[in-house]
């Protein structure tokens, strides 16, 4: 029987990182008596270890509750997570569009930042009902009416209805509740018309295959239907309907307005991208529901395993993880200097951070990654264009005609005083100044247009770096531009190493070769022989430091005859060694390929 | 594998009037009960031995000489009817600690060789480690054991100090040669992670300025005739220390006392570095030797020898020829200019005792 549609609430949580969110959906889950109190696992939502340890939430997840309302209603409330993070916005959209309302919760100690604005105004893009909710009011250091002022100025949102809590301790948080029954509309939606429902969320399960979580927003989806994946254009018979309370509770069917899971016997995460549209194969909609967008990665890297025979063991890792995570791509490739591994592309930095762990932690990988990249578009003598997400296939200098490369808008909300240091950032960066904008207080709101490349290359922690920590940062991608560009090769001891190749800005080559070169000089271990290392652009080196070669290595002490444990410490350096790439008769450290993100401005 | 009962004993007393900074091994400051309790098991643990079973002895610390005569004669006299006759009898000493009256306890123990820890000849160096000796104290030392019949004298020499320079290095080899000692050691100053040193943020020095102060060194021995014949121990024709070429040849020893490391029935221990479970006759780690670990302990301690080892003795003693097993790796160490695999000998040259650690690591890979 379905829930009667008045008594149904959709919504999200959305903050900036660290506002607490997690904490502040924990309590939710508490009141609405989802969890056992003494069963409770400290913020429910983020089920995998690795997003807990990180504060951040990177998969997103959707439970239903009920909510005893003051009203004297039971509510049904479908709580959608959604990810903390720049990398995930086009997720977040999708689950947004799954929502009527959602929580705007701002830390009152911080106020509003980068991703407080970016979140909110794709709530307000979805057409959302905004509760904002001033959260940790329990600190000393809180200002919760400075806080709200900046909601109401920047987001351009009222605080009428304003809740002040503090999710540590729970005061307010049923107050917040209350303002999402009261402020939040009902679902809307036809029971009876033909199926329409929004895929916000998948994951994998080996028994059922592809898990979807949706949204129904017209007509219903029974077990046996026949649906048809209106992006994708595949057909599938639907094994198992319900909801997660979050257990998964089959139902049976979902219809208008109600929210959860589906399996349907889909093999390919693949197939099913967030923002996807279900109908009925029988009696399809007309028009799949707006937004949906292919996303392709923004940023690319080699990964390579340590030990060349671990090449399969990795490929089945990839395999695996890829089944939960629609937005990983991989193909294999290979390197003279890495021998075979994969190109991988990734949403973001941070997803390409957290990739790597899991590979590393879950599946016991050494791993070396080359410096990301991003994909540029080279048009070749012939007219034809070719995306290059790999520096060593950046055509022949005489048959480019033309590259470009992505470009991002890029805001940065930071205090005033840093202004200056903040702009120089960003003109070193070759950003293109929009505008700025002064908030109350003592907050800039900054928006620059930037080369992708230029955020990858380290940007955000040099920004950090020059607002002693207080800026964040959000961006988007905007467009491709033709910019002067070309291939930067790393000669160790003569020979060019594939694997630290990367494109460079032409005009930045000289002094951006010097500091990468200088950079290895520190981490590459003096060996028997001086190593010369050098920055070369079309075969023309533009800069140049060498390794000196060693000339004392010996545990001289060795008292008493004690000598195991010499042979202890030695065998401790032959580990250290194996963790090192034998390239030709140079030993290079895994750090080395990710050398060029470690480079401070600074060293520049 | 030989089973021949091991020729060489060290017993380690581990007792110092004041700790130095940068030492590392097992040591304890003199009180006068504790060394009693201690000297009654080592006296104990020596019971086993037959008189005449050692050719050599090295009685090790700590500093054995900060013990009080009344202690050490009764010890000596434990431990010198173990030895054969003729057999080299080596003891460790602090500068300060010897006069006449310790020097002829010595000699009249049967002590035929006294090692000294001079490490520096300036007054701020000596400082600098913590060390109590004035810079004429070692001049003084080894006239008095001279003057009591006891001619061998080696001196340990330190360098790599923080900020050292190459004449302060100049100025400890002169006068450290100027004492015409039989035999010198010298090493450069380890700052382990964790010890007092390195929380003071003190760093060893960098490998490039060690290796300059190391040739001096060297060079100003070879002046005076002394061979490097070890990694770090430089010797006048006849006077190379033959307890510690046993450890350097991959023989069997005995180690008595806390701390103490020996090697016997193919068997590497190590006593407990603690006192109480020492005496307890507790806490001993071991290790049997075998397999690639016991090539890398030959290789570990023969490639210290300039002379390293014969081919022959190798294949002896493995089964299979050194070239066999090693050749490409020996092949490119050859070519780096560290090892010689000729005439029947495989052996570091020069530059390969400076990298020896290069080198094993080279070997032990290819294992």
């Amino acid at each position: 029987m379905p829930y009667k549609k008045s008594l149904i609430r959709n919504f999200s949580v959305v903050a900036h990182i660290d506002h607490g969110k997690s904490t502040f959906c924990d309590r939710i889950l508490e009141l609405t008596g989802a969890v056992e109190a003494r069963n409770f696992h400290s913020q429910f939502l983020d089920d995998m270890p690795l997003e807990q340890e990180r504060g951040i939430t990177i998969k997103l997840n959707a439970v239903t509750v009920s909510y005893k309302s003051k009203d004297g209603n039971e509510y049904l409330f479908n709580l959608i997570d959604t990810p903390g993070h720049v990398d995930f916005s086009y997720e977040v959209s999708r689950s947004l569009a799954a929502c009527e309302g959602a929580i705007l919760l701002v830390d009152a100690t911080q106020g509003v930042e980068a991703q407080t604005m970016s979140n909110a105004y794709l709530a307000i893009d979805n057409d959302l009902m905004i509760v904002p909710v001033i959260n940790k009011c329990d600190l000393p250091s809180a200002r919760p009416e400075e806080a709200k002022r900046e909601v109401e100025d920047r987001i351009g949102i009222s605080t009428a209805d304003c809740v002040e809590c503090s999710a540590k301790t729970g005061m307010g948080v049923r107050d917040a509740l209350e303002k999402v029954v009261e402020l939040v509309p009902p679902p809307e939606g036809d029971p009876e018309a033909p199926l329409k429902a929004l895929i916000f969320d998948s994951y994998y399960d080996s028994y059922r295959g592809v898990v979807v979580l949706v949204r129904i927003k017209e007509g219903t989806v029974k077990v046996g239907d026949e649906i048809l994946l209106m992006a994708a254009n595949k057909k599938y018979l639907v094994t198992e309907v319900g909801i997660r309370t979050p257990k998964e509770r089959p139902t049976g069917e979902l219809s208008a307005g109600e929210v959860g899971y589906l399996a349907a016997g889909v093999k390919d995460i693949k197939d099913v991208f967030p923002g996807e549209t279900i109908t009925s194969a029988a009696n399809p909609c007309d028009k799949p529901l707006p937004g949906y967008r292919h996303i392709n990665p923004m940023v690319y890297c080699g990964l390579y395993p340590v030990d060349t025979r671990k090449y399969e063991d990795l490929k089945e890792a990839l395999g695996k993880l890829s089944l939960n995570d629609a937005s990983l791509v991989y193909e294999p490739e290979s390197s003279k200097a890495l021998g075979f591994g994969f190109r991988c592309g990734f949403l973001g930095l941070l997803h390409m951070d957290v990739i790597q762990e899991r590979l590393e932690r879950e599946y016991g990988l050494d791993l070396i990654l080359t410096a990301p990249s991003v994909s540029y578009r080279a048009k070749v003598q012939g007219g034809e264009t070719i995306e290059v997400s790999n520096p060593s296939e950046m055509p022949a200098p005489q048959s480019l005609v033309s590259i470009s490369e992505p470009y991002v808008d890029a805001s940065i909300i930071a205090p005033k005083s840093y202004v200056g240091p903040v702009m120089e950032l960003c003109t070193n960066r070759r950003g293109i100044y929009q505008d700025i904008v002064f908030h109350e207080e003592d907050r800039v709101e900054i928006r620059y247009s930037m080369p992708l490349s230029e955020i990858v290359f380290n940007f955000f922690d040099a920004l950090k770096g020059s607002t002693k920590g207080y800026a964040s940062l959000d961006y988007e991608f905007s467009d491709y531009r033709e910019s002067d560009l070309a291939k930067m090769d790393i000669l160790l001891n003569g020979e060019v190493i594939d694997a630290l190749s990367s494109i460079v800005y032409r005009p930045d080559a000289y002094k951006r070769g010097l500091a990468l070169v200088s950079k290895l000089k520190t981490i590459i271990p003096k060996q028997l022989f001086e190593i010369p290392i050098q920055a070369a652009i079309n075969g023309k080196v533009v800069a140049r430091a060498d390794v000196k070669s060693v000339r004392k290595d010996v545990l001289a002490k060795c008292y008493g005859g004690d000598i195991s444990r010499k042979k202890k410490l030695l065998e401790k350096q032959k580990e250290g060694k194996k963790r090192m790439k034998a390239i030709g008769s140079v030993e290079v450290p895994q750090e080395a390929f990710m050398a060029v993100l470690s480079i401070d401005e600074k060293d520049e | 594998m030989k089973t021949a009962k091991p020729l060489s004993i060290y017993v380690h007393l581990p007792f110092c009037a004041s700790l130095c900074a940068y030492c590392s091994f097992p040591r304890l400051v003199y009180r006068e009960e504790w060394a009693e309790l201690y000297l009654r098991k080592i006296e104990s643990d020596l019971e086993a031995f037959e008189p005449g079973s050692f050719l050599t002895a090295y009685v090790g610390g700590g500093t054995p000489s900060a013990l009080p005569n009344g202690l050490l004669a009764p010890f000596l006299s434990k431990l010198r009817p173990l030895l054969k006759e003729g057999a080299e009898f080596s003891f460790e000493a602090n500068p300060e600690d010897i006069d006449g009256e310790k020097a002829a306890l010595l000699s009249s123990c049967g002590v035929s060789r006294v090692s000294m820890g001079m490490e520096t000849s300036r007054e701020e160096a000596l400082a600098f480690l913590g060390r109590r000796a004035d810079p004429k104290a070692t001049a003084k030392a080894v006239e008095c054991l001279r003057s009591a019949g006891i001619e061998n004298v080696s001196l340990d020499l330190i360098y790599g100090l923080p900020g050292e320079t190459l004449d302060e290095v100049r100025s400890d080899i002169e006068a450290l040669l100027a004492i015409r000692p039989s035999h010198f050691s010298t090493y450069s100053l380890e700052i382990n992670p964790g010890s007092r040193l390195s929380a003071r943020g003190y760093e060893e020095a960098p490998d490039d300025v060690l290796s300059e102060q190391l040739e001096l060194i060297k060079e100003e021995g070879r002046k005076r005739g002394f061979r490097r014949y070890e990694v770090s121990s430089f010797a006048l024709p006849g006077f190379e220390c033959v307890h510690n070429k046993t450890y350097w040849k991959d023989e069997e020893y005995v180690g008595i006392g806390m701390g103490a490391a020996g090697y016997e029935n193919g068997i590497r221990y190590r006593n407990s570095p603690f006192f109480v479970p020492f005496l307890e006759g507790k806490g001993r780690e071991e290790e049997k030797v075998e397999g690639n670990s016991a090539i890398e302990y030959y290789l570990l301690t023969n490639l210290r020898l300039s002379d390293g080892f014969l081919a022959s003795d190798f294949e002896a003693k493995f089964g299979v020829p050194f070239l066999e097993r090693f050749g490409k790796a020996a092949d490119a160490l050859a070519k780096a200019g560290l090892l010689e695999t000729g005439k029947g000998r495989v052996a570091p040259t020069d530059r390969g005792l400076d990298l020896l650690d290069r080198i094993l690591l080279e070997l032990y890979n290819s294992l």
